[in-house]
Formats: C-alpha cells, structure tokens, sequence
C-alpha cells in the first residue's frame, strides 16, 4: 500500500507542491523568528560576554524592591563618586573604573538633524579607555578635556564624519554644544548597539554634562586573579551596605542580554501570531487540494477497494500522502524561515541596527516545532478527504463516471447557523461591554462568527457568486456565463478557496476599520485632554530641560506652560506608571473632565486617579495609597479625585513637588504651552522657537500637527501590519491558482469540446480568469464584511480608550476589493495558460 | 465497387461539382523514425454537399483519424484538406485549405463552418440545453436566428427538454442536443463521430432518422463516422477505410450489404461493438 502511495505522490507532483507551499509560508514564519531572536539573543550574549569580561562586580544604584533588574539605568539612583574609592580599597579589587551614563544627541553637521535610528537610545557615556570599558577605541583617541567627544563607528559612518570635525551634541537636558571629533569606538565587534547612537565624554564632562559633578551612574570592578566574582561581590557589598547594588559580572551580562530578548520577545510575539495565521489559511488550501485530488481518483481509490483494500488501508493512503507533503512543506518551509530570519537580519543592519555576527542558531526547538507544526496541520487536513476517500464504494470502478456523492448541506447550514448566531450573541454582549474583559468577549464572538462564515460559506456561494457574476455575465456574455457557472458549480470547493482568502482580508479590513477610526479618534483624544496650543517633544527618548517650564512662562502670549514627567512606581503594590505635573497644568494644558472628589486639590501628599482605575482597584476618593518610587524612597498618597478617562495624563495624576523629592533624574518628556486667547500665536511660536535655538532636538508642534503626526505614525504601524498579513492573503492567492489547476484538470473533456466547437484559446484564457475573479471577489465579500464587523463591534469596549468615533474607511475597503480581484485574476495566469494549450483531440479523448 | 471508381473520386483534376469537403492525398503519422505509425497513408477523397456520408472500416482502419484531420481538430502530416464556405453562402464560396491554417484560423472555422456531434461528453454540465444548442452562436458572439432556432428544437422534439440541465436528460435527448447544436449555426459540414455509440436502437434510430431529415430537407452536409452498418444505411453513401487507405466506396447502402461488404473486407467483421477508435 505504501508503494501505492508513493507512486501516486510522485504522478501528482505538482499539484501536491503546490498545496505544500501553504505549509511552506506557514512553518517559514513560524521558524524563521524562533531562529532570528534565538540567533540575536545569543549574539548579544556572546557580545556581552566578551566586551565584559574583565569585569568582575558592578555597583549600581539602588532600586526599589519590586523593581526588576532589567529595569533600565534611568530608573536607578546615581552613586556618590565618593564610593568609588571605598570600593577600590576592597581587597580583591584590581582595578575599578567609574561608569557615567545618559542620554546625548548627536546632530548631523550637515543637515542640522538629529541623529536617530527610530526609537533607539541616544547615549552619551564617559569613556576612559580602560580594560573594564565595554567599548573599544577604533580610530583616533580617547576624549581629554570638554569639548572633545569619541562617536560610535556606526554614527560616524551613517553621518558621514571625519576625525577633527565639530559636532553639535545635546547633552541629557542642557543645551547643545560644539564638540570636536577625536575618536572613533565598537561595542565588540559591532559598530552600535541596537542602532542607538553613543557620544564618549571624559570623566568630569561626562559628569556635568550627563548627571551631576561627584555622580557617577555605575562602578565597574576587575578582580585579582584568584578572587572569584561572588566573594568579591561579597566583600564590596560588605563595604557599601544599602547605599548601593552589587552584582557579579556573571549576572550582569545575564540582566542584559535578558533584557534584549525581552524586547524582541514582542517582536517574535506578534511574527509568530502571523505565521499561525498562515497556516490555518494554509490549513482550508491543503484540505481543499486533497479533496479535489481524492475526487478525482474516485476511481483509483474505488479500484483499489475492488481488488481487496480495506476502508482503513485508504484512509491510511491518503493520510500517508498528506504527511508527505506536510513533511517536504515543513522541511522546506524550516529553510525557509531561516532565509527569512538571515534576511530580517541584514534588513536591520541596512537600517543601521548592527545585529553582533554570529552563527546561524537553528535550536532543536525551532526544528521541532517547524516540522510538528507542518505535519500535524496537513495531517489534520488531509484527514477529512481521506475518510470521504474510504466511502468510494468498490463498485464504482465500474462505472463510466462515477463522482463521489455531494453530501447535504443541511446539516452544514445548520451547525453554521448556530454557530453566527452564538457568535453574533457572544459579540453583542462585548459591545455593550467596556474594557478588555469585554473587548475579549467581542474577539471571541468575531472569531465564531468568522468559523460561522467558514462553515457556511458553501451554502451562501451560489446565491453570493451568482450575483458578483450578474456584472460578468453581462460584459463577458457566453465566456461570462460560463465563467459564473464553473464558479458555482461546486460551492464546497469555491467556499474553500474563497475561506482562505476571507481569513486574510477579514484581519486586513478589521486592522484598516480599527485604523480609520484610531485616526479619527485620536484627534478627539488630544483635543479633549489637552487645551495646549503648542507641544514639545525631544527628539526620540530625549527629555526636555526642566528650565524649559521656567523659561517659557511669563513670554508674552503664553498663558502657561506645564513640564510633563512620567514615573514609574508601585502603587500599593502594583506597577504603575504615573504621570507628574504641577497642578497648575491642571487648569487648560491637561484639561480633565470631574468623576469625583476634587481635582484642584493635588498636592505632595495626593494622587489623582482615573475612573477606570478607581473602578477597576475600587479605590474612593479618601483612599490612602502606599507608593514606592523605583528608587526606593517611599510615601503614603491620597486620593483627592477621580477623573474621566484622559490618554494624556493617564491612570494616576500625582504631583510634580512629589516625584522630584524621590527620583534624581526627574525629567519632562514633553512640555506643553498653552496661548493666551488674545495672543498671535505666530508670534507665539516664534518666541518659543527662539528659545529652543540651543535645543535643536526639541520639536515644536501645535495641536494640529501633533495630531497630524501621531495620525502618520498609525498609518506606517497599520502598513507593517498589512504587510505581515499579506502573507495569509498570498497563500490564499496560492491556493486560487491549485483550485485552479486542478479545476482545469479535471474539465480536460469539457474544455475540448469548447475548443471543438469553436472557442478561441484567448476566450479560453478568459473564461478561467473570470472564474478566478468571481473566486476572488466571493471571498473578499465575506471578508471585508466579518472583517468591517470586527473593526465596528471592538469599538465600545475601547471606548474608555478614547476609541469613539466609527469611521469607516471607504476608499481602503474598495482598494482591497480591487487588489482582491486583481489577485484572483493573475492567480489564474497560470492555470488559464495551462487550459489553453490543451490539445483539441486530446482533450475531447481523455477520460 | 472497381478500382477505377475509388481513383475518379480522388481524381483532384475532377473534383465534384458540389464537393462540400475533400482530402487529397492526405497523410497521417504518428511518432517517427522506429517507432512512426502512419494513421492514414495517401487518402483522397471527397464528400459531396448536400449528401449523407458515412465513413466505415474496422478498428485501427483510420476512419476517427480521417474525420479529425478533416474537421480542423488535427493537423496532417502532408497532403490537403479543402471546405467549402459555409452553409448559408452555398456552394459557391471560396473553399479553405485547412494544413495552411493558424490554431486561429482553426477555431474561428470550426466555430463558423463546422458542426460537432460527440460518441459522449457533448454537452457542458453547467449549462442548459438550450445554452448548449447556442453555445457556438454564443462564443462566436453571433445573434441567434429565434425561428431558425425554434424550428430546429421543434424538429428534434426538444421544446419541452430547454431549460433542463445534461444531468436530467437521457442519453437519446443528450445527443438531439448535440445534433441541434451542431445545426443551429448553419455549419458548411456536420461532422458526427460515432453520434449513437452510446444510444440504444430506438434513441439511434431518431438521432440518424433527425441527421438523414437534415440532408433531404434542408440540404445539410453531413459525415459520419460508425462502425454500425445499421447506423450506415442511413447514409447516402459509405467509404471504407483500411489500414489508412481507402478501400471502397458505396452508394445507397442497406445494412446487409455493409455488413457483407465489410465481412468481405477484412474476412470477419469484428461484430462485437467496437470501442472508439
């Protein structure tokens, strides 16, 4: 039997390819990040074990309990520079170096930018040129007085600089200020970390510039020889007691390359979802071409049960078939995905992410998963045409044309009925709804009623295709009816090829609906939470000076402006972030609409919370809450309000006065200036404009153009997105061309006789072409239509979100209706050109 | 029938006054060198129009290759086929010499001057019968003559038969769809090929009774192929095939004299129904 098989798979070849390429996509996607983020993980991990290894001990700063370690340096309080020579006077230490660390943008010379690789970090350091440096110095020297710098290599190439050449550097929150270029430095052996850009200072301008003079941000400890890390870990954590945080070098390097693969955890998170989402689509293409296939070989199979197999011994076969493929579709599928994840790699070197080299990583895991995951979904595919396979009873090798019998879809109707209609229930009650709890339900209910669309899709396609031909017929006439026909006249397998197109445009339309009315809402959001005329924003995670506020207020037309810090603390307990202002900002920059309490009354020794929270927490007006900050000073705050949900000022309110008595860098991230109503606000602008003259890096904005911008940074997000679910919209393509193919394989005779009796090979080509559109186009109808649901129902429950306002994106629905039929249309190229070049006699002959 | 009888009719010096298609010199090869077989070697002949032919011989004689070269639906390896022009224009247009054509040229003759009536598979399953009688008109883009039509289905009996699907019909009222198909457009010749292969005697019979109707009374050419000679006596005349050669040739036969001429042929007629060739 299995000799049967094999023979069969080999006769079939490419039809069975072809369906293998939906296995292919799928585990590709899926292996190809388990291969990018364990290959960068262990890159990191080597990288940082090489570049720390002389180092021994780090002293840091302390955190707060609760605070994890991987919590950056910003959320750390700086040690006195006095420790450093208590530190240095522990036996077994041989050397230890101070380590200053902020933030510092560079600017292009030439162009007057900011240099900056997305979000990345702009760090400024100081850099000593020490055994315990993690950087090397590769070109040039090392910084010697205050106006000289050393830049990352991967900055110095990017913008084109030159050893001796002046740039103008921001440091933290100070003004920008000329340095001369005297060095060039490595992480290891790559040019940049992540893409964050790096400007070296000595030690004392480092200081000034980046924290405060006699501050240092860590200690970096070498041992002697014979010292292991943990007993000198000891003896240093003898010495500075709970003034500071000891750690070995061993776990240092864990902390950080742990904190890397935590960030493209997300990244993985969300490739992964994709590639799970191309193979269920993959999973209807495979179960339809196995169908078709088993269809065709009725007689086959019929033939073999004639001459003695058992029911079990065809199903065996066929399922013995689809675990071939599932097997060649996984194996290729699992190169694939570690082609991907090379590509994904160089992509991020080309936009300046240097990624340390390293061996490809293929872990057993990612081999394991690859290949279970491309069997087990072809095997379950192939499961259902193998059991129908096994009903062809024997004696249908008798007859002249036997078909296998269509089964009723009654009993399909049915079960799909009651599916959209709990699922339509289940979404309703998300609806009305709010929160996540609800904004979950309404998923589910979307994801029923999308099986529910699965499950009838064959019983609505006649009625649905017979009208999306209605055009075709009338424009193409014969060719155009007998398109429309072929398209209808076997509803399971249109319903099929159309599902695994529908899956993809339905995420693709919910994505776009959910877009349009983001878009649409986060004009509302920003105009409702803040009264301010202007914004400023630093340049990626740059913070603004605290003089700003200063300077600001009092300028002629400015009303107000209000300096906006984000803390992250632990509010009885639990993480939270708070945003800090001083409750003047309360009046017109954020302008919060009253739930409870009162919300003039912010003080150091109150906190204002969101109703979502109070609600959430069931914390009142009066509730006193234990508050630890990340450096792990501690106070008790009360709630003196409770406000309507504001994106801008967030889940709690606290006072500035408070933050800045617990937290050494309390900086603004964003200051907001509100006009006076007479004011020019031309005039306004200039006069901030003016000021910001030694802050080249800081953006001013009026609401408008905040909106305008947060707007754009939507649409790139929703496009990368498009991007990761076309690949399910591509194997739906695929399987259009395999139904297709095999569609016109199994019409040889008929497609004869058409040529006999006088059909031209163009109008053949036209006719299958249109089949294809009409294809197409059925499918996109039902999934823009699940998809527009989806995209309306999960609105309410985001409406604490500030999600309001249903906008429906007309012109993006009709774009993918037309990319969806365009798609149908070259999907056919292939089987068209096949069915025209039938041979005449040939065709009519064949049986 | 003499020797001399089978060269006047090749004869391409004399061609009948009324030829509606003739073969000259026709040959057919398949695969070359060792392993070439040659389907037909040297036919000439000619069908006159307006006339009922039959083309007979045993398995493996030519007559399904013959008829295939002869209609466009295969290419020659040498010699000639002429066609004349279509029905409606009569006798007096050009004839087409058709190893000369494009694949284009083929299919826009086929769909103009050519009926085709199929052993089976006749009809396309997704369409009904009256969209199978028009489908060559329809493909074509021609408008559809509604009492030419009518009068065609009225004769064929299908009037109550139209809107049905080929799956409701029975095997007899499958192939009067093809026959009234292949009559709709008007074809210069109707090329049948084996038409009641598949029929029992009584559908056979209205379906070679409705061909032999359409040559008396409307002046249609038609030629068949058969191995029946019951289904031959329908003819006006008979040619017979052997071995890729023209052997004979009769006029106004009867079933016996087929069936004693083609015993005589090849010394025992292969009586058994005989699969397609």
């Amino acid at each position: 039997m299995l000799r049967v098989t094999l023979k069969g798979l080999l006769a079939r070849k490419v039809r069975l390819l072809l369906s293998a390429i939906a296995v292919v996509l799928g585990v590709a996607m899926v292996s190809g990040t388990y291969v990018l983020t364990d290959t960068i993980g262990s890159a990191f991990t080597n990288l940082f074990n090489s570049v720390n290894r002389n180092t021994a001990v780090a002293v840091r700063g302390n955190t707060g309990a609760g605070f994890s370690n991987t919590d950056t340096q910003a959320d750390r309080a700086n040690l006195p520079e006095a420790l450093l020579s208590k530190v240095r006077a522990v036996p077994g230490v041989r050397e230890a170096e101070p380590d200053v660390s902020g933030s510092a943008q560079i600017f292009n010379p030439k162009t007057r930018k900011a240099v900056s690789n997305g979000g990345a970090p702009t760090l400024g350091v100081a850099y000593t040129h020490s055994a315990l440096s993690t950087l090397t110095l590769r070109a040039g020297r090392v910084a010697a007085n205050s106006t000289e710098v050393v830049i990352d290599r991967g900055t110095f190439n990017k913008i084109d600089l030159r050893l001796g050449q002046t740039v103008s550097i921001q440091p933290g929150t100070l003004p920008a200020q000329p340095f001369t270029v005297v060095g060039v430095v490595s992480l290891g052996d790559i040019d940049n970390l992540g893409g964050a850009t790096l400007a070296g200072f000595d030690l004392q301008t480092a200081q000034r510039l980046l924290l405060k003079p006699g501050q240092l941000s860590q200690i970096t400890v070498a041992a002697d020889s014979g010292v292991s890390q943990a007993d000198l870990a000891k003896r240093i954590k003898a010495v500075v007691g709970k003034s500071a945080d000891v750690v070995t070098g061993a776990d240092l390097n864990e902390q950080t390359s742990n904190g890397i693969k935590n960030g493209l955890g997300f990244f993985n998170v969300i490739l992964q979802v994709f590639g799970y989402i191309a193979l269920v689509v993959g999973l209807f293409i495979i179960a339809n071409t196995f169908s078709m296939l088993v269809g065709q070989r009725a007689r086959e199979l019929a033939l073999l049960r004639a001459v003695g197999a058992s029911r079990a011994q065809v199903i065996r076969s066929v399922l013995a078939e689809g675990l071939a493929v599932g097997l060649v579709g996984s194996v290729a599928g699992l190169g694939a995905g570690i082609g991907i994840a090379i590509g994904i790699k160089s992509l991020f070197s080309a936009a300046g992410v240097d990624i340390p080299s390293t061996g490809v990583v293929v872990a057993a895991r990612t081999v394991i998963v690859a290949l279970a995951l491309g069997i087990i979904v072809t095997a379950i595919a192939a499961l259902f045409p193998a059991v129908r396979a096994s009903r062809v009873p024997p004696v249908a090798a008798m007859s002249e044309t036997f078909t296998l019998p269509a089964r009723s879809l009654r009993v399909r109707g049915a079960i799909g009925v009651v599916f959209f209609l709990v699922g339509m229930g289940v979404l309703l009650t998300g609806t009305s709804g709010r929160g996540g709890k609800a904004s979950e339900v309404v998923g589910i209910g979307a994801l029923l009623v999308l099986i529910s669309v699965v499950i009838l899709s064959p019983v609505v396609a006649r009625p649905v295709v017979g009208v999306l031909a209605a055009p075709v017929r009338r424009l193409f006439g014969a060719i155009g009816i007998l398109a429309s026909e072929n398209a209808s006249r076997n509803p399971r397998r249109t319903a099929a090829t159309a599902s695994a197109l529908m899956i993809g445009l339905a995420l693709i339309t919910a994505v776009g609906v959910l877009a349009a009315s983001v878009k649409t809402s986060v004009g509302t959001i920003v105009s409702q939470g803040t009264g301010a005329t202007y914004i400023l924003l630093g340049s990626g995670q740059q913070a603004l000076p605290n003089s700003l506020t200063g300077d600001l207020t009092g300028k002629p037309g400015i009303a107000q402006a209000s300096g906006i810090a984000v803390v992250p603390l632990r509010i009885n307990g639990g993480k939270a972030t708070a945003t800090a202002t001083e409750p003047a900002a309360l009046k017109d920059n954020i302008t919060l609409s009253r739930e409870a309490g009162n919300l003039n009354g912010l003080t150091p020794s109150t906190i204002l919370i969101s109703h979502k929270i109070a609600d959430d927490k069931h914390w009142k007006v009066g509730t006193a809450l234990p508050v630890v900050f990340s450096e792990g000073g501690r106070t008790s705050l009360t709630v003196a309000g409770i406000y309507k949900e504001n994106q801008l000022a967030g889940g709690y309110l606290i006072d500035r006065r408070t933050a800045a008595r617990y937290v050494t860098n309390l900086v603004d991230i964003v200051v907001l200036v509100h006009a006076t109503p007479q004011a020019n606000t031309a005039q306004v602008r200039t006069s901030i404009q003016s000021l910001l003259d030694k802050y080249p890096g800081i953006k001013v904005q009026s609401r408008g153009e905040y909106i305008q911008d947060a707007q754009n940074r939507i649409g790139q997000l929703v496009n990368l997105i498009y991007v990761l679910l076309g690949l399910s919209v591509l194997i739906g393509f695929f399987g259009i061309i395999n139904t297709l193919a095999l569609s016109v394989i199994e019409r040889t005779r008929e497609i004869g006789l058409l040529r006999a009796v006088g059909m031209s090979r163009r109008q053949l080509r036209r006719m299958v072409r249109l089949e294809a559109l009409v294809i197409a186009l059925f499918g996109a109808v039902l999934g823009v239509a699940v998809g527009s649901l989806f995209g309306w129902a999960i609105l309410p429950p985001l409406a604490d979100q500030g999600l309001n306002e249903f906008t429906y994106p007309f012109t993006t629905i009709v774009v993918f209706f037309v990319a969806a039929g365009f798609a149908g249309v070259i999907a056919a190229a292939f089987p068209a050109r096949r069915a025209a070049k039938l041979d005449v006699l040939r065709a009519i002959a064949s049986t | 029938m003499s020797q001399s009888a089978v060269s006047y009719f090749a004869d391409p010096a004399q061609p009948a006054s009324r030829s509606a298609v003739r073969a000259v010199d026709l040959v057919k090869d398949y695969g070359s060198g060792e392993t070439k077989v040659s389907a037909l070697c040297g036919v000439s002949v000619d069908f006159p129009a307006g006339v009922f032919s039959a083309i007979m011989g045993p398995s493996g004689s030519g007559k399904s290759t013959l008829m295939h070269c002869l209609a466009g639906l295969d290419s020659v390896t040498s010699g000639q086929v002429w066609l004349t022009g279509d029905q409606g224009k009569g006798a007096g247009s050009e004839p087409i010499e058709l190893s000369s054509l494009s694949d284009k040229k083929l299919t826009q003759l086929r769909r103009d001057r050519v009926g085709f009536i199929f052993q089976q598979f006749n009809l396309l399953p997704t369409l009904t019968a009256a969209e199978n009688i028009r489908l060559p008109l329809d493909i074509a883009g021609r408008k559809v003559d509604t009492a030419w039509f009518n009068q065609v289905v009225s004769t064929l009996g299908l009037t109550d038969r139209l809107r049905h699907r080929p799956t409701e019909l029975s095997g007899g009222q499958i192939q009067r769809v093809a026959c009234a198909r292949a009559i709709v457009s008007r074809p210069a010749v109707i090329f049948a090929d084996e038409p009641t292969g598949n029929l029992d005697s009584r559908a056979s019979a209205e379906v070679l009774g409705f061909l032999r109707r359409s040559v008396k009374e409307l002046g249609q050419t038609v030629i068949m192929v058969t191995h029946e000679p019951s289904a031959a006596s329908y003819a006006d005349q008979v040619v017979f095939l052997g071995d890729g050669r023209i052997v004979d040739q009769m006029n106004e036969p009867t079933a016996e004299r087929v069936l004693d001429h083609m015993k005589s042929l090849d010394g025992g007629v292969d009586a058994a129904p005989e699969g397609r060739t």
